[in-house]
């Protein structure tokens, strides 16, 4: 019996220094996590709103979005200098070894401005992390909605898919489809 | 001393002759990059954790070791974690769960149990330099192949030219296996034919 208390005596404070030193090295770490996740969001916002006219950074205003059935996680309305406004939204499409983050820019005609792959790290190497190459996703700029996707040629409104990886490709498709809709329901309430 | 050090690095290579660590091995070696930085994270918490095991080797009662000892790799993986998120996070991003999953590597708990729980410190932290440095040269050797077969690239540098068709395949899953058992392969006929000689 005195054994058990011992023996769990010490563990208990072997655990309690470890945990007591890692809530040191989190309280000295967090706010610069958060800093960098925040900067991160804020770059990619301003790099897929680029060339649709002047945006007054300090107008955001942040909507989480959740509805089933959609990708979409939360949208970001920027006013424009000259009115009218811009969203950027942060939507999570399923791709083939798991989510594929992503920010699709789109104004208020529902026209594409520019997107972003954020994080495609879960596609596979050489093939559905392709998606994260410019000549991919710059083929979405100036895109309207029910964006289809091809294997071919593209025409009017078709994204041609990255060769071999039809998968992930579509799941960007599928994203960028689920912010129009995302944007839309906005705009219309 | 020396011979402590070099034991990791060469005869009893965590990777090509133990063959421990295999999973982040495999996983992680898509880029020179990711294998390197999973090497040094690794190293980091292999030195500290046979340090902090070597410290408290007296103790801990013989029943708790186990136990104790993947509280201790916890703590330090954590930290490291931490670290790489707020100063490395695009490292940290592309090696994501595998940083988390070093608390069960067993090369770091295989050292705990088998060198830093019978020696004393400096020791201890000497066997943890060694080891790391062994699985580090690991897996920059298979993640190095991987990436000029696979990408024509070395670093992210392209070495192969543009006109290159990487053999995407090696940087897959399956080329890991296979590349891996390639390298092991050249390994053990290099050992063989200095038995020969000697």
């Amino acid at each position: 019996m005195r054994d058990y208390v011992r023996l769990s005596g010490i563990l208990f404070i072997i655990t309690a220094v470890v945990a007591f030193v890692l809530s040191i090295a989190n309280s000295a770490t967090n706010e610069r996590i958060n800093s960098l996740a925040k900067a991160a969001v804020k770059s990619a916002q301003s790099e897929v709103l680029k060339g649709a006219g002047d945006i007054e950074l300090d107008t955001a205003q942040t909507f989480e979005y959740k509805t089933d059935n959609s990708s979409v996680s939360s949208i970001t309305k920027y006013q424009k200098t000259d009115g009218g406004s811009l969203f950027a939204v942060s939507c999570a499409p399923k791709g083939y070894g798991g989510e594929i983050s992503m920010m699709v820019g789109v104004d208020d005609n529902l026209t594409i401005i520019g997107i972003n792959i954020i994080d495609n790290a879960k596609e596979t190497p050489g093939l559905g992390s392709e998606i994260g190459k410019s000549e991919f996703y710059n083929q979405f700029g100036g895109k309207t909605p029910n964006i289809t996707i091809t294997k071919g040629k593209p025409s009017d409104n078709e994204i041609q898919a990255v060769t071999g990886a039809t998968v992930s490709s579509k799941a960007v498709v599928n994203g960028v489809n689920d912010a129009i809709a995302a944007v839309q329901e906005v705009l219309s309430t | 001393m020396k011979k402590t050090f070099l034991n990791g690095v060469i005869n009893e290579n965590p990777t090509f002759v133990q063959l421990l660590g295999m999973c982040p091995l495999l996983a992680v070696t898509t880029s020179v990059i990711n294998g390197i930085g999973m090497g040094i994270s690794a190293t980091v918490v292999l030195i500290f954790s046979n340090v902090a095991i070597s410290l408290i080797r007296r103790l801990v009662p013989d029943k708790i070791r186990i136990a104790s000892y993947v509280v201790v790799i916890a703590g330090f993986v954590t930290l490291v974690d931490l670290i790489l998120k707020a100063y490395l996070p695009a490292l940290s991003r592309s090696l994501g769960i595998f940083i988390p999953l070093i608390v069960v590597n067993c090369i770091i708990l295989a050292r705990a149990e088998a060198f830093a729980s019978k020696n004393g410190p400096l020791k201890s932290a000497l066997d943890g330099l060694g080891m790391g440095l062994g699985f580090t040269i690991g897996l920059f050797t298979l993640s190095s192949v991987r990436e000029i077969i696979g990408n024509g690239t070395i670093f992210g540098i392209s070495v192969l030219g543009s006109n290159y068709q990487p053999a995407i395949m090696a940087i897959l899953p399956p080329g890991a296996f296979i590349l891996l058992g390639l390298i092991l392969g050249v390994i053990n006929i290099y050992k063989a034919r200095r038995k020969g000689n000697a």
